[in-house]
């Protein structure tokens, strides 16, 4: 065998133990990997409840945040008689994104007297007329607000303004 | 000279009807005006508009917390920050008008509408901010929400234009289920106020 063939040789078996190397270290830590790797069935996405009490609150925030309304109304109307119309003045502003409904309670009596259809946001009544006539006198009420979902119409939540209606004949 | 002393009278006597003239004009127009006399007396309408107190508030119409016997601190309520602010011109007060409580899906459950719980008792209250942005840690000074509650229970006093805030707070007996839920449903009123923090 010449000495250039000799050379040929030893260097494609170098090369040949090499690969062998490679492959082996491939086979066994590929197998290793793999072992490690097995996923739960039981384990569900996302952060447990009750863990993060961070991410909890951002959600809670959250839902709040979409509950907020903006609303107005006059604190002491005025209605000339049981019939006639009164300066309420409910506004629903632009920037609310959701609808309103009001309806207006007699404190003393639990009776409502008045309710509203849904009031779209970027509107307001200047003055209306009770649904229930009344007596001559000055009345403590509460006007809820109701808050529904503008694309849904799903209901949200409600808050109130205490307020003082005067029929005056 | 005759002719220049006629003209000096003619512009003489032009300038004195003139004069009347304007004396009278100016008369008839303090008459028109109805002028009161010193000493005199007179009617004067006097209008008056009454311009209407609008009660302008932003505030949350619903309340999601949570409740864990795993917190640490004596509050074991998360809670979001209930933001109100009061666009009025009027300082305003926020009232819980009623609260609708529903705890029947925790068994063996009572409520509490003092703050001090059993082992089976459940106390929900509200916390007005003490730090900015911070849930409270601790239960002093929160006012307890009440079963079949009647008066209005005040939790917050805004000045006119002014923004204030508060937490949901709450503790739990250790024997209380904590794989249910339960509702607790406040409803905020706000109304005029002349009380001032």
């Amino acid at each position: 065998m010449s000495k250039g063939k000799k050379r040929a040789l030893i260097i494609v078996v170098v090369i040949l133990l090499i690969l062998l190397t490679i492959g082996i270290c491939y086979f066994l830590f590929t197998k290793k990997d793999t072992k490690d790797l097995e996923y739960d069935d039981n384990a569900t996405t996302g952060i447990m409840p009750g863990v993060d009490v961070d991410e909890r609150r951002k959600e809670l925030q959250t839902l709040l945040d979409r509950s907020m309304i903006a609303f107005s109304i006059n604190t002491s109307p005025v209605f000339l008689n049981g019939t006639a119309e009164g300066n309420l003045l409910i506004e629903n502003p632009g920037n609310n994104a959701k609808l309103l409904k009001v309806s207006i309670i007699i404190d003393k009596t639990e009776e409502e007297i008045y309710a509203s259809k849904y009031l779209k946001p970027g509107t307001y009544i200047e003055n209306v007329k009770l649904d229930k006539v009344l007596e001559k006198g000055t009345y403590d009420a509460t006007a809820y607000f109701l808050a529904y979902d503008e694309e849904t119409t799903e209901y949200i939540g409600q808050t109130g303004a205490q307020i003082t209606l005067t029929v005056q004949n | 000279m005759k002719k220049k002393n006629m003209f000096l009278q003619l512009a003489l006597s032009a300038a004195l009807l003139a004069g009347a003239l304007s004396t009278t004009a100016h008369a008839a127009e303090a008459t028109s005006n109805r002028d009161i006399p010193v000493g005199g007396s007179g009617q004067v309408e006097m209008v008056g508009t009454i311009e209407p107190t609008i009660l302008s508030v932003t505030m949350p119409s619903f309340v999601p917390f949570n409740i864990s016997n795993s917190l640490s601190t004596q509050n074991k309520v998360i809670s979001p920050r209930i933001n109100v602010k009061n666009n009025s011109n009027v300082p305003v007060q926020v009232d819980v008008a009623k609260t609708n409580i529903d705890i029947s899906k925790l068994k063996n459950t009572t409520w509490s509408s003092t703050g001090a719980v059993g082992p089976n008792q459940i106390a929900i209250g509200l916390k007005k901010e003490d730090a900015p942005n911070e849930m409270p840690a601790t239960l002093a000074n929160a006012r307890w929400l009440k079963e079949n509650q009647t008066e209005n229970m005040n939790v917050l006093i805004l000045d006119s234009n002014q923004e204030g805030a508060m937490y949901v707070v709450g503790t739990l007996g250790d024997k209380v289920s904590e794989s249910a839920t339960f509702n607790v449903t406040p409803t905020f009123v706000v109304s005029r106020t002349s009380i001032t923090e």
